[in-house]
């Protein structure tokens, strides 16, 4: 009985150990072959991605959502272009690293550059570069219509139009609406097509404009700061909209500060696990969500196009998409007891 | 009906298979480490190696700058070889990088690296013709942008031994969060490998051993003489145990056959023998009567002749009477005479009785009434000779011979009891009690036998004691002859003899 005990035990063990030695060399053995797309070689195109990592979600995900669309898309044989992910130049911010990269594309007379510009500014950059004849696509964030990139992203002016009606059907009519615009200046802001939309919308609505607009950084730090300058220039606020992730948490935090909640409603832009609570606990009304593989997808079709129809270096027959189709942009509202229209 | 069973394993085998299951996983897991442990290696190497090749290109586009910005710098010709040369140095490495478009995205980032390194080769010559030709506003224009450009390659090694190291250090992490626990299990691994290869090695040797074990025990007990404990069933033995197994068990069958045999042929031997002791003493007891039968009658054979002689006479002389007492005693004689060292008949035995009754009523006349009574059945019994003729003469010399009228003496013969049942019985003067145990215990080695001749003259019954003796030697059991003397006179001798003698006597 000692014997079969004592065999027993030894037999568990090492059925336990084989186990696990089984499983963890599988993982690790997952690890050192990592899953990679399958490689294709003698491709015509090669093109250079770069998306700037500032640390807003929305960026985050449309890069994680290129690599999911270039390791399923077999296309990418078929289409001859092969997609160089650029990575983020150590010791630089985001927006030197997209700079450089964009340079350095043009320099090595690559065969066409898809990015998505930093910031609204950025677009001058761009032009320089798709001027030199290099096909351009930039995605997710609109850096100014020109003749000679195609930009792939949410149509600003429908999205401001969306943020209006929104507005409109919230429960109790806004008195006065107020936007953080994620821009240097002012003149910015009011020159973009989603402020335009907005107040668009808010005139044949409502019948009132926006009331102030603070220009706002892609950090929660400075939307912060910026949402409690905006609220404090203009207290009579009741509805106010963010552009950004982080506006939109900063806009958040200082309506919590304020123990302001349910008195300023925040229509928001982007999507995480903070923002799902904020929408659950009513801080936000509602949420504006990109749809970003939809992005990623599309700009890769539109870069196959744009070589594939030898347009390269000729800035007439650039085909411009430029918006990208009002589907892939949907708001996500927060659990609303009195909606009127959904 | 049970499932067949399958051919045991020989003992080679079993240690094979023990050690083969010891080992195999241990192996197996000592392998797995190793080729987990090889391909880290690698990935390592191969990043220390794509390191060093990009080291190698700043290196060759920086020497290039240098001798370029030397020879921009100066006013003749002297730096001209040594751009020459660090250029031809760094074609040579631009030719080592990949040409071709995949959508690997490291061969991508070498394919983007040789594009700028191609490019600033342009500029960097452009800038050496343009000093060459004295074009000084160009080959400064060149030489700028090859500055740029010799920037964003130094940039893109960076970014990419970055990423290369980022990679491998994150592929390290990752495994090396695995590795512990690896090394853990392993450990773990080993040590139950090592206990189950010291249990399979106890489990193997007490397989082993064992059944020798029982074998020896088997043995020691079959050496003590005990043949009949169970054979030796070796369950999961191996063949080499079942097959010594098997010899062991025919080895006990046949031992045990041989002494079984030795045995009974020495009980064989031995009854023979004990046959041989009592038919020695048998002779002896007839010899003894017959010699006493000699010395009582002096001569038989003489008499016999004689009384033949006699007989003849009487014959001639047409006696009737007397040839009838003649022939009867001559009969009496003749089966005195006979061979008396054979069974006979209860019949033949009764014949020869009635001619001796014949002789004694011709001597006694009326005084003596004899009467005999034999069940037909019994006829075939096969008794010693002369043993009732002896104790009806007993009878009629010690206990009716002084009788001067209305002696009597009967002899009945019939089966009871799945007995034989011979009584002899008169009405005589009876036996002492004395006597009586005398003639039941008598002594008849060759010297008790002397003092009963001694003795003769003053005691009868020597021959009562005889035949005694003969039955229980011819039957080898005590209880077959019963006297009874009662009380008011006569004596009954009852001889109870088997119907089937257990040893039947050939020689008597």
């Amino acid at each position: 009985m000692l014997f079969i005990a004592a065999g027993v035990t030894v037999l568990v063990f090492f059925l336990f150990a084989l186990f696990q030695l089984v499983r963890l060399f599988g993982m690790a053995g997952g690890v050192l072959a990592a899953p990679r797309p399958p490689e294709s070689s003698s491709l015509r195109y090669h093109v250079l991605l770069t998306i700037p990592e500032s640390g807003d979600p929305f960026e985050d995900q449309l890069l994680r959502d290129f690599r999911a669309a270039l390791a399923e898309r077999k296309s990418q044989q078929e289409w001859d272009i092969a997609v160089q992910i650029s990575e983020r130049f150590p010791f630089m911010d985001s927006r030197q690293s997209v700079s450089r990269t964009v340079q350095m594309a043009m320099l090595a007379g690559l065969d066409g550059l898809i990015v998505m510009p930093p910031d609204p500014e950025f677009g001058t950059e761009i032009e320089n570069v798709a001027g030199g004849g290099l096909p351009v696509v930039t995605v997710g964030r609109n850096a100014g219509r020109t003749a000679s990139h195609v930009f792939v992203g949410p149509d600003d002016f429908e999205i401001g139009s969306m943020v209006g009606q929104t507005m409109a059907v919230l429960a109790g009519s806004p008195r006065s609406v107020g936007m953080l615009y994620s821009g240097k200046s002012l003149a910015d802001a009011n020159r973009s097509a989603v402020v335009q939309g907005l107040r668009s919308t808010l005139i044949s609505s409502l019948g009132m404009d926006i009331a102030g607009i603070q220009p706002v950084e892609s950090l929660y730090i400075s939307a912060t700061l910026a949402a409690e300058k905006l609220l404090r220039l203009h207290p009579d606020l009741d509805t106010v909209y963010c552009d950004t992730l982080p506006a939109t948490l900063g806009m958040a935090q200082a309506v919590i500060d304020r123990n302001a909640v349910g008195k300023i409603r925040i229509v928001g832009t982007g999507m995480n696990a903070r923002l799902e609570e904020l929408l659950k606990e009513r801080v936000v009304e509602a949420s504006v969500v990109f749809d970003t593989r939809e992005i990623a997808e599309t700009s890769l079709d539109t870069m196959n196009e744009l070589l594939h129809n030898g347009t390269r270096g000729s800035q007439t027959a650039v085909k411009v998409v430029p918006y990208l189709r009002p589907t892939s942009v949907s708001v996500r509202h927060a659990p609303a007891t009195e909606r009127t229209n959904g | 009906m049970g499932r067949p069973r399958s051919a045991p394993l020989s003992i080679r085998t079993r240690m094979v298979l023990y050690f083969f299951a010891a080992l195999i996983p241990l192996t197996a897991a000592s392998l797995a480490s190793f080729t987990f442990s090889q391909g880290l290696l690698r990935s390592a190497r191969s990043m220390f190696d794509s390191n060093l090749f990009l080291d190698s290109l700043s290196d060759a586009i920086t020497n290039v700058d240098g001798s370029l910005r030397e020879y921009l710098n100066s006013r003749n010709s002297d730096m001209l070889p040594l751009y020459y040369r660090d250029s031809f140095a760094l074609q040579r490495n631009i030719a080592q990088l990949p040409d071709t478009i995949t959508t690997n995205q490291h061969e991508l980032s070498l394919r983007l690296l040789r594009q700028l390194l191609i490019r600033y080769q342009e500029e960097a010559d452009a800038a050496l013709n343009a000093k060459r030709g004295r074009l000084v506003p160009d080959y400064s224009d060149h030489y700028r942008l090859s500055l740029r450009l010799l920037d964003y390659i130094h940039l893109l090694v960076l970014n990419m031994n970055w990423v290369d190291f980022m990679g491998s250090l994150n592929e390290y992490l990752n495994f090396s969060q695995w590795f512990a626990r690896i090394q853990l299990y392993e450990m773990i691994l080993v040590a139950t490998v090592a206990l189950g290869g010291v249990l399979l090695i106890a489990l193997l040797s007490y397989r082993l051993t064992r059944p020798i074990a029982v074998l020896a025990d088997q043995a020691a007990t079959i050496a003590h003489g005990e043949f009949s404990i169970p054979d030796f069933e070796p369950d999961g033995a191996s063949s080499e145990v079942r097959r010594l197994a098997e010899a062991h068990n025919s080895m006990k069958h046949s031992i045990a056959t041989f002494i079984d045999e030795l045995k009974e042929k020495s009980a064989i031997e031995r009854e023979l023998m004990e046959q041989h002791i009592q038919n020695l003493r048998m002779k002896g007891l007839l010899n003894a009567a017959e010699l006493m039968a000699l010395q009582a009658q002096i001569n038989p054979h003489f008499l016999y002749n004689t009384l033949n002689i006699g007989l003849q006479l009487a014959v001639v002389e047409n006696a009737r009477r007397t040839t009838d007492y003649l022939d009867r005693l001559a009969e009496v004689f003749r089966y005195t005479l006979s061979s008396v060292d054979k069974a006979v008949t209860l019949k033949e035995e009764l014949d020869a009785l009635s001619a001796y009754i014949y002789v004694m009523e011709t001597r006694f006349g009326s005084r003596i009434t004899f009467e005999v009574n034999a069940s037909p059945d019994c006829a075939d019994v096969r008794i010693p000779p002369l043993v009732i003729q002896p104790v009806v003469e007993n009878a009629v010399h010690h206990g009716l011979s002084n009788l001067e009228k209305g002696g009597f003496v009967s002899v009945t013969a019939q089966h009871v009891n799945n007995q034989t049942r011979i009584e002899v019985k008169d009405n005589g003067s009876g036996i002492p009690p004395g006597r009586l145990d005398e003639l039941l215990t008598h002594d008849f080695s060759a010297e008790g036998m002397d003092s009963a001749f001694k003795g003769r003259t003053s005691g009868h019954g020597i021959g009562l004691a005889n035949v005694v003796h003969r039955l229980r030697l011819f039957f080898n059991r005590d209880d077959v002859v019963f006297i009874k003397c009662p009380s008011q006179g006569g004596t009954s001798v009852v001889f109870l003899l088997p119907l089937q003698p257990e040893k039947e006597m050939k020689h008597v």
